[in-house]
């Protein structure tokens, strides 16, 4: 009887605990759930808050351009909802792009319609070729083109050049250093060919950059070696000061023989972008090196690419570039050592007013 | 900032053996390793607010000691575990001018956490009896835990290194009868010594330290085990484990285990 008494009391008691232990892992496993919130399901949404995140993991400058980048994510985040389109996406990514200044900022639809930030576009050019050509060079250009990089089925004219004053002085113009022509081997067969030269006049005016080692390898011709000019580190966190260690860029010299000494102009403009402003940092200053025109577009961090998974491409650039004295030229670019503007009343004199002084510092 | 659990958690050990000394007759010592499933979930906001899941194995080593007067024990928890998420999918680090950051680096992938969690955890309860056989322990834990991750921003590989030291209320009704156990323990954390050693990329502070009563760091345990003795010396122990957890310094940061363990326990 006794015995009776305790089974079935330790049966209740058994009962009892079974119960308790399906309820508790049954309340338990959803419980996770209860604490940790989970994240929408919505696909707009979501690609809101890779983009949002990725820039700021990935921007170096947000103190530079004074943004707050989380009260953007505030004032934008309750734009997206389930139902907005990629269309809309996309308009609210450029809102929330334009106020960061880097030249590299970009968006593009899948369509292929692209968008960039519009700071530059307020500044002339001073550069006409057709001036160039037909009142410095008496039409007398040479082309030397390349394989396009991106397709080569194409061909790009990466050089145009001429000569000035009864052959005294070179003029070489780089259109773009996005190539695999060797622009620095090709500039120096120009050169020893032609002993009697006095200068350069290097014009990179609207350049908008390409491959950083070309400029370097360009830069090295008239550095005459490799040398330091810049250093560069990396943004690798969200918080402000999260940068890898800086590392040292240099001039990609290979012993084989450079400008020299004589004198040489570079001409800058406000379309002078990324591997374009590496050379001009690189060769600025040189005392044989004269930088004539106006600052450079000042977008010297390498550009990265991101794709969202709704498939709207980005560009932004993810590290700081200084010169060799650690000062940051991005956005305010490299101001030249002579400004000077290509206005209306001289290019209907048919004057460059940037080359002539380039020719009178050579002529010198 | 040093952590002083190593000090603390010696301390309970001769608390537990003094206790063991001067316990009643009615008492046995349990050592016990057991392993099974545990799924975690985290949520991180390192890198992104993305949430991470992952089952994985965990490894379960205790030591328990109930007496007339009172339970005790000591445990260690181990488990690692490669957390994935795929909220990102579809993303990458590349367009059409190409690939610009690794797809894999350490093998580690840009949805990935690897984590490892250790976790020691020491408890003295008094025992209160509410008939012969169910009986409530009621007392404190004193625990530590060490997560180390590794994750993915952009190409760098960076690792988190976190401990801490938690104290607080421990709520453990237990039933025996003959060769079967059940016991329930509740527990939450109030006060927490922690530091987290950020990754040396995180910025110039690259160590967040501090103590916490119930605010930047919460933890909760609650736990069910059901043991049953094949012999005076030899049993076997099943345990479902929910593990909660949660700072918010210098964000917040969530993870949820949950765990079920079976394995063998050897009683003296």
């Amino acid at each position: 009887m006794l015995l009776t008494c305790s089974v079935k009391r330790f049966q209740i008691h058994t009962y009892y605990y079974k119960v308790v232990l399906v309820l508790f892992v049954g309340v338990l496993s959803s419980c996770e759930k209860a604490f940790i919130e989970p994240n929408s399901d919505s696909s707009p949404e979501k690609n809101f808050e890779i983009f949002w995140n990725d820039i700021h993991n990935t921007y170096p400058f947000f103190s530079y351009d004074q943004v707050d980048w989380v009260a953007v994510y505030n004032a934008t985040r309750p734009l997206v909802n389930a139902s907005t389109t990629d269309d809309e996406l996309f308009e609210i990514f450029k809102s929330m792009l334009r106020p960061l200044l880097d030249g590299h900022i970009a968006l593009k639809k899948p369509s292929g319609q692209t968008w960039a930030n519009e700071r530059h576009y307020e500044y002339s050019s001073n550069y006409s070729f057709s001036l160039v050509r037909s009142r410095y060079l008496n039409n007398k250009v040479y082309h030397v083109t390349a394989p396009g990089y991106s397709d080569p089925s194409q061909t790009d004219t990466v050089i145009r050049y001429g000569f000035i004053n009864n052959n005294s002085i070179l003029y070489f113009n780089v259109g773009t250093f996005l190539t695999n022509l060797p622009i620095r081997d090709t500039l120096r067969n120009i050169v020893q060919r032609n002993p009697q030269l006095k200068g350069i006049i290097m014009d990179v005016r609207s350049n908008g950059g390409g491959i950083l080692s070309s400029a370097q390898r360009l830069a090295s011709y008239f550095t005459g070696t490799t040398e330091l000019y810049g250093y560069l580190k990396n943004k690798t966190g969200p918080l402000e000061d999260n940068f890898s260690e800086s590392y040292p860029l240099y001039t990609l010299g290979d012993g084989l023989g450079s400008y020299g000494s004589k004198p040489a102009a570079v001409l800058t403009n406000r379309f002078d972008f990324s591997a374009t402003e590496h050379f001009v940092m690189a060769v600025r200053d040189l005392p044989n090196v004269t930088t004539i025109g106006d600052t450079t577009g000042g977008a010297f961090s390498p550009v990265i690419q991101r794709t969202l998974p709704n498939g709207i491409q980005y560009t932004v650039v993810s590290s700081i570039t200084t010169d060799k004295h650690n000062r940051i030229f991005e956005k305010t670019g490299l101001a030249p050592e002579i400004y000077k503007e290509l206005t209306v009343t001289d290019f209907l004199a048919g004057k460059d007013p940037l080359l002539e002084i380039a020719i009178g510092k050579i002529e010198e | 900032m040093r952590l002083i659990q190593p000090r603390l958690v010696l301390i309970l050990f001769f608390l537990t053996i003094w206790t063991m000394r001067s316990s009643a007759q009615e008492s046995f010592h349990k050592l016990s390793l057991g392993t099974g499933w545990a799924g975690s979930t985290l949520k991180d906001k390192v890198i992104s607010s993305y949430i991470y899941k992952k089952n994985g194995i965990p490894i379960l080593l205790e030591y328990n000691y109930k007496g007339y007067h009172s339970f005790m024990g000591v445990r260690v928890y181990m488990l690692f575990n490669k957390l994935k998420t795929d909220e990102n999918k579809g993303f990458a680090y590349k367009g059409d001018l190409g690939n610009f950051v690794p797809d894999k680096i350490n093998g580690l992938t840009h949805s990935q956490v690897s984590c490892f969690t250790f976790q020691t955890r020491g408890y003295v309860l008094g025992r209160i009896y509410m008939d012969d056989r169910l009986s409530l322990g009621i007392g404190g834990f004193v625990q530590y835990d060490h997560v180390h991750k590794r994750f993915l921003v952009l190409s760098y590989e960076n690792k988190l290194k976190e401990g801490f030291f938690s104290i607080g209320p421990q709520l453990m009704p237990v039933y025996i009868s003959g060769p079967h156990e059940f016991q329930f323990a509740l527990s939450a954390s109030l006060l927490t010594v922690g530091a987290r050693k950020l990754a040396p990329d995180e910025g110039s502070t690259t160590r967040v330290s501090g103590t916490s009563f119930l605010k930047e760091y919460m933890g909760v345990e609650s736990r069910l085990t059901y043991s049953y003795s094949i012999s005076q010396t030899i049993g076997v122990d099943f345990n479902y484990i929910f593990y909660y957890y949660q700072y918010s310094k210098p964000r917040k940061e969530q993870m949820a285990i949950q765990n079920l363990t079976a394995g063998l326990s050897f009683m003296f």
